[in-house]
């Protein structure tokens, strides 16, 4: 991998790569800073320019957007951290490898610096913070909303390199900006005037904290389509966990992923066309992730510690099992469509979901519950970019105002291991760890019940509802059970807990 | 010299094979590990299959006494997919569901809880009172199962059940006693009773299939099922297609040139180890006999007719299991009172004995210094205590492929092993040339 421009760093900068291998083989890279991974950085794939003024050669490439000024001035050691998937499948056997590049030196020296900039707006005022190298000054604090429209400002002075302005949300209309639907993000400016001359930086983007109501995302893979009787119960199961926000009144998206070959059930007999269908049911997927209104995840197919999805069933012809799918895998043809070339599109990175992280996505859009239910999903780093970390904490961590950034209580749910049912009707299924996994039938109902435990009549933890579900559906036992199934967050979280955006900060 | 004696060998991979191939066409060779897939969308063969199984369903309606299902209700019937296993599943109008694998019959009612739920909406539909207690209701699941003529040891149905606590909503509650009688070998379900505590009635029955003990030779079925439709109209069909030509990826020739190979591998085993495994092991007394092209490499699953059972890959065994195997039984009858014993070894004791046992067979520098994985029958209430451990090393672990999978099971009664895989990569080498290619010569489907 090569890095091609990240020495001259000054605010927000976008660092092309060139990985040396293809585009589908990174699901993500991270930056260091001094050997800890900066959280201000976010992976991302762009058209850059390698030509000249003259003779543009615009090209899609790999970078990260790494927002220096979040950083106080003065001398740091930066790394690449990148993780390669090193087989074109995703199966229960998909390796993955973290390299880290050499370490260089670079240095900042950004006139103002957001480091205490909060960019999440919690409550019904917020307080811009930033610092500024050069004081005394005239500040000012200029909002601009998701289209460029003006919402707001103020101006102010410092004398000791301090600014900072609380917001009362109110544009200079009168009109209240509390809905996030409205108003996706906002994107500050703070502009300094000193006897040197005037400078202005663009301030990190900044959002409000939540929507109304939080709504969810139900996404199922088609991927049992080996099976076709677990297809017809899981995709009941799946109309079931759809069911439940539904039934009480929130917003909710059920979103099918396309899976399989042209000869499949549902497959257009043109692969190309086949490619077509997959690829705009994951871009369907990623447009609802990052509308704000969503801030509910449930995914349920194909997964693996960095990457979900998979255009088709990886088979494996194992003994002495025979012939039966291990996983996903790509789709690796590259198909001409009209002026375009079409490749793959049928996952989702974990690298990818950076874009919604409350520290530095495009647009700060923190989830509230994520359950991506796919093999190994608790083995990467998927809860961070929901905003999440991969601990169990109590209420009282984040009712802690000093938290940043001051997110309002989560879970996450996902597999340290990969996940198994038995294709035969009332038979179980051994795993090499001697897990052992009930029927396609106890599989999908485990899902089904948990969803109707959870929502009904809303008063059951988290925890209850999967471990009820466990118990009913008998799926699994509970000694597999607890050593793969992983809660993070808070576990006590009730169905629709603070799932509104008055419910946080909680009033004592 | 060396010409010679290369010469010499192979002149005996020559001879023995051939020799052997008579003896070894004595039995059929399997080359389909799961069966070989046939076409369940034949209406002959699928109603001939309906004709022989339906008896079975109205003596089981009969002994529950569950409304008697009658042909004309079947709206919906799928044989098993899998060519001689008579069977299959038939959905009738008036909402119940009949099942029959090897013998065993099981159903799902109307109302019962898992099965019915097709969607959210579906759920409150089971809201009611109960009207029965658990004890009550485990009562009438063991009395079933006796009316059943099975003896409740056969199928755990003696110890305690798991019963889940009703799923209540508010004020709403599920009364769904399901009754789950667990498998002391693991922890799945063997046998599984819902009772509907309002109406006091079974809702639905299943055995696991692992109960091998209960099971009992289908009826015959004289039609057989036409050719798989290769058809893009029927994509599952024509993936079968694909299965069966997939599996069935070895050349047959070398296939029986390797059967006396393995059995002389297998009898090298028995000698090692000390096993009371009467020798020689000839073709009759094998009861199947499945070989696949494993990449290149041969495998091979041999049953033998005393439930002895050993697994050949690449070039040796490296799996076998006594009759008296307790773990990884589900495939032979299996009852819990024939492991019933006295715990003589320790646990420390027990691992000593599965090092000695794979360092009689595996090669020098297998890592087995470290502390091994070791799995314990099911903790069950009422079960009383089976001394059986199986004792695991895994190299390198983590998440890495397993270039070591050692795997051994001992009887800490009698101080035996009864288990043993020896899967350790590195030990794999070529390949017997038996001279025949081990790839056969096949069309591949479009």
């Amino acid at each position: 991998m090569t890095i091609l421009n990240i020495s001259l760093v000054t605010g927000s900068s976008s660092c092309p790569f060139i990985w040396g291998v293809d585009a589908l083989a990174v699901p993500n890279a991270q930056i260091l800073v001094n050997g800890h991974v900066f959280p201000y950085a976010r992976f991302t794939q762009a058209q850059y320019d390698f030509g000249t003024p003259g003779n543009p050669d615009v090209q899609w490439t790999h970078g990260i957007w790494f927002y220096s000024d979040r950083l106080t001035n003065g001398i740091y050691q930066l790394q690449l951290q990148t993780t390669l998937q090193l087989d074109g499948q995703l199966t229960d056997a998909t390796p993955f490898l973290t390299m880290t590049s050499s370490e260089f030196s670079t240095m900042l020296s950004n006139p103002i610096v957001f480091k205490t900039w909060n960019n999440l707006l919690v409550g019904t005022n917020h307080t811009f913070k930033a610092q500024t190298t050069i004081f005394p000054a005239t500040w000012e604090i200029e909002v601009f909303d998701a289209n460029g429209q003006w919402v707001t400002g103020q101006t102010g002075t410092t004398t000791n390199g301090n600014i900072s302005w609380t917001w009362d949300l109110h544009d200079d209309l009168g009109n209240l900006r509390d809905n996030i639907e409205a108003d996706p993000f906002f994107d500050p400016y703070v502009t300094l005037t000193a006897a040197a001359g005037t400078i202005q930086r663009p301030a990190p983007l900044s959002a409000l904290d939540y929507p109304y109501i939080g709504g969810w995302n139900v996404a199922y893979q088609d991927s049992h389509k080996f099976y076709p009787n677990a297809r017809v119960k899981t995709i009941e199961a799946w109309l079931a966990v759809v069911g439940g926000p539904s039934l009480k009144g929130i917003p909710n998206a059920a979103i099918l992923l396309k899976y399989g070959k042209t000869n499949d059930v549902d497959m257009s007999s043109d692969p190309l066309q086949a490619m077509r269908d997959r690829n705009a049911s994951w871009d369907n997927l990623k447009d609802h992730l990052l509308t704000p209104l969503f801030r509910n995840f449930y995914y349920w197919g194909h997964g693996s510690d960095f990457v979900l999805g998979g255009d088709w069933d990886s088979l494996t012809n194992e003994p002495p099992y025979g012939i039966h799918p291990n996983g996903a895998e790509y789709d690796l043809n590259v198909y001409q469509d009209g002026t375009n070339t079409v490749r793959t599109r049928a996952f989702l990175s974990s690298g990818w979901c950076y874009l919604l992280s409350p520290i530095s996505g495009e647009d700060p859009h923190p989830y509230r519950f994520v359950f991506l239910d796919g093999c190994s999903t608790a083995a990467g780093d998927w809860p961070v970019p929901f905003g999440m970390q991969a601990e169990t904490n109590s209420l009282d961590y984040y009712t802690d105002t000093n938290r940043f950034p001051y997110v309002r209580p989560s879970a996450f749910v996902g597999w340290n291991v990969d996940t198994y049912y038995s294709a035969g009707l009332n038979s179980t299924y051994t795993d090499k760890d001697r897990n052992q996994w009930g029927d396609y039938q106890k599989y999908a109902f485990f899902r089904s019940q948990w969803m109707f435990l959870w929502a009904n009549p809303g008063s059951r933890t988290l925890t209850q509802a999967l471990e009820q579900a466990r118990d009913t559906s008998g799926w699994i036992s509970s000694a597999t059970y607890e050593k793969t199934i992983r809660i993070y967050g808070l576990r006590e979280l009730l169905f629709n807990q603070f799932n509104q955006r008055g419910d946080w900060p909680t009033t004592p | 010299m060396r010409k010679i004696v290369l010469l010499a060998f192979v002149f005996a991979l020559s001879v023995m094979p051939a020799a052997a191939k008579g003896k070894a066409k004595e039995f059929k060779i399997d080359f389909l590990c799961c069966g070989e897939m046939i076409n369940i969308w034949d209406p002959a063969y699928s109603n001939a299959v309906l004709r022989a199984v339906f008896p079975y369903f109205k003596d089981f309606a009969k002994e529950l006494n569950l409304p008697m299902p009658k042909l004309e209700q079947v709206q919906n019937f799928v044989p098993d997919n899998r060519k001689g296993e008579i069977g299959g599943g038939a959905e009738l109008t008036n909402g119940f569901s009949f099942w029959f694998y090897r013998g065993v019959v099981g159903f799902y009612g109307p109302h019962s809880y898992p099965t019915k739920i097709k969607n959210y909406w579906s759920f409150p539909k089971f809201y009611g009172t109960p009207r029965m207690t658990e004890q009550e209701a485990i009562a009438l699941a063991r009395k079933m199962i006796k009316k059943l003529g099975y003896s409740l040891e056969d199928v755990f149905a003696n110890f305690e059940p798991t019963v889940p606590p009703f799923v209540s909503i508010g004020t709403n509650t599920i009364p769904r006693y399901r009754i789950q009688w667990r498998d002391p070998r693991g922890e799945s379900i063997a046998t599984e009773i819902e009772v509907d505590a309002e109406r006091k009635t079974i809702e639905s029955l299943r055995f696991n299939n692992s109960l091998v003990v209960i099971q009992r030779p289908p009826p015959k079925v004289k039609i057989q099922p036409s050719e798989l439709p290769d058809t893009p109209l029927n994509p599952v069909a024509r993936s079968w297609r694909r299965m069966n030509q997939w599996t069935n990826d070895i050349n047959h020739e070398y296939a029986y040139r390797l059967v006396p190979v393995v059995l002389r591998a297998a009898e090298d085993m028995v000698r090692r180890l000390g096993l009371d495994l009467p020798l020689p092991i000839t073709p009759n007394q094998i009861r199947r006999f499945y070989c696949s092209n494993n990449g290149g490499s041969p495998y091979v699953d041999l049953f033998l007719k005393n439930n002895w059972k050993f697994v050949y890959r690449v070039n040796g065994i490296t799996q076998f299991s006594t009759s008296r195997r307790f773990f990884d039984s589900e495939d032979i009858p299996f009852r819990l009172k024939d492991y019933v014993r006295e715990w003589k070894l320790t646990e420390d004791q027990a691992v000593d004995l599965a090092r000695l046992a794979v360092k009689k067979v595996g090669r020098p520098g297998l890592h087995l210094d470290g502390k091994p994985n070791v799995f314990r029958p099911a903790e069950i209430k009422g079960v009383p205590p089976i001394p059986r451990l199986t004792i695991q090393w895994v190299y390198p672990g983590g998440d890495k492929p397993r270039s070591e999978w050692i795997e051994v099971e001992v009887d800490c009664n009698r101080g035996t092993v009864e288990a043993l895989r020896l899967d350790d990569v590195s030990s794999w080498g070529a390949p017997p040339d038996l001279g025949v290619p081990i790839e056969p010569d096949r069309v591949e489907l479009k």
